[in-house]
């Protein structure tokens, strides 16, 4: 069991580390074709944000491999009761964040503080998150 | 407020997990670790503040040797 937990742990932080790296590629494949990419409305720190995302999803990774894999580690995996607590904490977390995003990006849209682009894509962002719950609802409900 | 884990006063789920425990001389932390749980898992268990899924009622319940009406007690609210 100490095996698969350990192995999982490294499927993850393999999955975080190839993500992170292929955002670090796309800032320096940003940077070098800065001169091509007019389109960008800030194209000359375009790949910091990039290098960001990449560096983040980079300390993630090493977070995930670095998880111990002792007992307490693998009983916190398990344990039932904290498996219910971070679901009830995370359904109530969800609740609030859809709910004051969507406020937000309204007031913020038509206060003229975002432009059609950014309000567009975060909006797409949480009707698909919306429509991803629906649909694990649907698939729960025939399982269970 | 009161959490959502925990017991509601209408459905009363009491047990003899800490009375058990304490006659075979067994340690919260060793009762988790063999339950493969937290022993704060077990305190809530003992306190009532928490009601276990059925899979861990029958480890329990295999654990020391009852059954888990034995273990358990389902109280019907009277109101």
């Amino acid at each position: 069991m100490k095996n698969q937990v350990q192995n999982k742990f490294k499927i993850i932080a393999l999955v975080w580390a190839m993500l992170g790296v292929l955002f670090i590629i796309g800032g320096i494949a940003m940077c070098v074709l800065r001169d091509t990419m007019t389109q960008l409305p800030r194209v000359d720190i375009a790949h910091i944000g990039f290098w960001v995302v990449g560096a983040i999803f980079l300390i993630v990774a090493i977070t995930v491999y670095c998880m111990r894999n002792d007992k307490n580690t693998v009983i916190e995996e398990k344990d039932e009761r904290l498996k219910a607590i971070a679901n009830k904490a995370g359904n109530r977390a969800y609740m609030v964040q859809t709910v004051l995003l969507s406020v937000v990006l309204f007031l913020l849209c038509f206060m003229g503080y975002m432009n059609a682009v950014a309000m567009i894509t975060l909006m797409s962002v949480i009707i698909i998150s919306v429509l991803f719950y629906i649909l694990s609802v649907a698939i729960y409900n025939r399982k269970m | 407020m009161e959490s959502e884990l925990s017991v509601r006063k209408e459905d009363i789920v009491k047990n003899r997990l800490e009375e058990l425990r304490k006659e075979r001389g067994i340690k919260q932390e060793e009762l988790a670790a063999t339950m493969e749980v937290s022993r704060q898992t077990i305190g809530s268990l003992e306190n009532g503040r928490y009601n276990p899924s059925i899979i861990l009622a029958f480890k329990l319940a295999h654990y020391f040797n009852l059954s888990i009406e034995e273990i358990f007690i389902y109280q019907e609210d009277e109101q």
